[in-house]
């Protein structure tokens, strides 16, 4: 802290050491009462959430490991990429990229702003790379 | 409480056992009501406040880190609400908290509850002087000396709970603790 701050917080500190003790304000006792009612019915709701969470996780736990344990020792058929494959995994990938290309352009290019008079043709032809992108990964 | 007692009970209430949760309100609750009230002017909002302030530690207990200073943390998360509080009626246009009808149905908030006996009247009564001086108080500078005064939070934690520079902070007390002193004499005058 820097020195005229520091002197300056001693300073308030002095006088706030003067001043004479706030009396304590009481809440009335019903009042606690449901506030400490809320809270215990408020820490159950969590807790009986929270169990529910659990459970979905476990559960996802054990998709995810099921999945797992299938891919490396379930059938092993095609596992070897072959020539098509690759090429189509490849046409998607650029199918994905325009789409992505095409999407970033409309919005950048004013379309949500709608001061693009030609912006219905791009739209267009943002959902038809899309839908392009979707058949490749169809094909795959 | 003890330190290692009150941990216990936080690690009891992180895992959000009930009686755990609930034996922090006992602890707490009148601190946390008695800073509500001085920041609101309010007995029914500040019962309110303090529900909305409890129900918050429950939902949020387990992202305190143990730093041994609980009470500060529990009176920023009731100070964050009473602020939340406000912003909401100065949007709704509703500029003094001082109102009549602000007081609340419970009475005056410096209103004693049960006659003093002598030798502690010159005391309140001076506790009376202050209370009633702070309430005359514009409302950020009755919030700087309350969080400082009655939340014993450090002028760095005020700082951060208002958004505004520690130099900022120090120089609102500064003014706020000056203006408190000036209507405590006139009001001893």
């Amino acid at each position: 802290m820097e020195p005229g701050l520091h002197n300056l917080e001693r300073e308030i500190e002095r006088a706030r050491a003067s001043l004479p003790r706030l009396e304590a304000i009481v809440p009335r006792p019903e009042a606690v009462a449901r506030v400490r009612a809320a809270v215990a019915a408020e820490a159950r709701r969590l807790r009986a959430g929270g169990g529910w969470l659990r459970a979905v996780r476990a559960l996802g736990g054990v998709a995810a490991a099921a999945v797992l344990v299938f891919g490396l020792w379930g059938p092993r058929a095609g596992v070897a990429p072959d020539a098509d494959s690759l090429a189509l995994v490849q046409d998607w990938g650029q199918a994905l990229d325009a789409s992505g290309t095409q999407l970033r352009d409309t919005l950048l290019g004013g379309w949500a702003r709608g001061d693009r008079p030609d912006a219905a043709a791009e739209v267009d032809e943002l959902f038809r790379t899309l839908e392009l992108s979707l058949e490749r990964f169809e094909d795959l | 409480m003890d330190r290692s007692a009150l941990d216990e009970l936080l690690e009891r209430a992180r895992r959000r056992e009930p009686d755990a949760l609930s034996r922090l309100v006992d602890l707490y609750a009148g601190r946390v009501y008695g800073l509500l009230v001085r920041l609101t002017r309010d007995r029914d909002a500040a019962e309110d406040l303090m529900q909305e302030t409890f129900l918050r530690v429950c939902r949020v207990i387990d992202q305190y880190q143990h730093d041994n200073r609980f009470e500060s943390w529990l009176m920023r998360i009731a100070a964050n609400l009473a602020r939340d509080r406000a912003r909401q009626r100065r949007r709704r246009g509703v500029t003094s908290p001082l109102d009549d009808d602000e007081v609340g149905q419970h009475g005056e908030l410096s209103a004693p509850p049960l006659p003093r006996p002598d030798e502690a009247l010159e005391a309140a009564e001076a506790g009376d002087r202050l209370e009633a001086a702070l309430a005359r108080l514009s409302d950020p500078e009755r919030e700087i000396l309350v969080l400082r005064h009655y939340a014993d939070l450090s002028f760095r934690e005020i700082a951060d709970l208002l958004g505004v520079p520690l130099g900022t902070a120090l120089a609102r007390a500064h003014r706020a603790l000056g203006r408190l002193r000036e209507l405590m004499r006139y009001d001893q005058d």
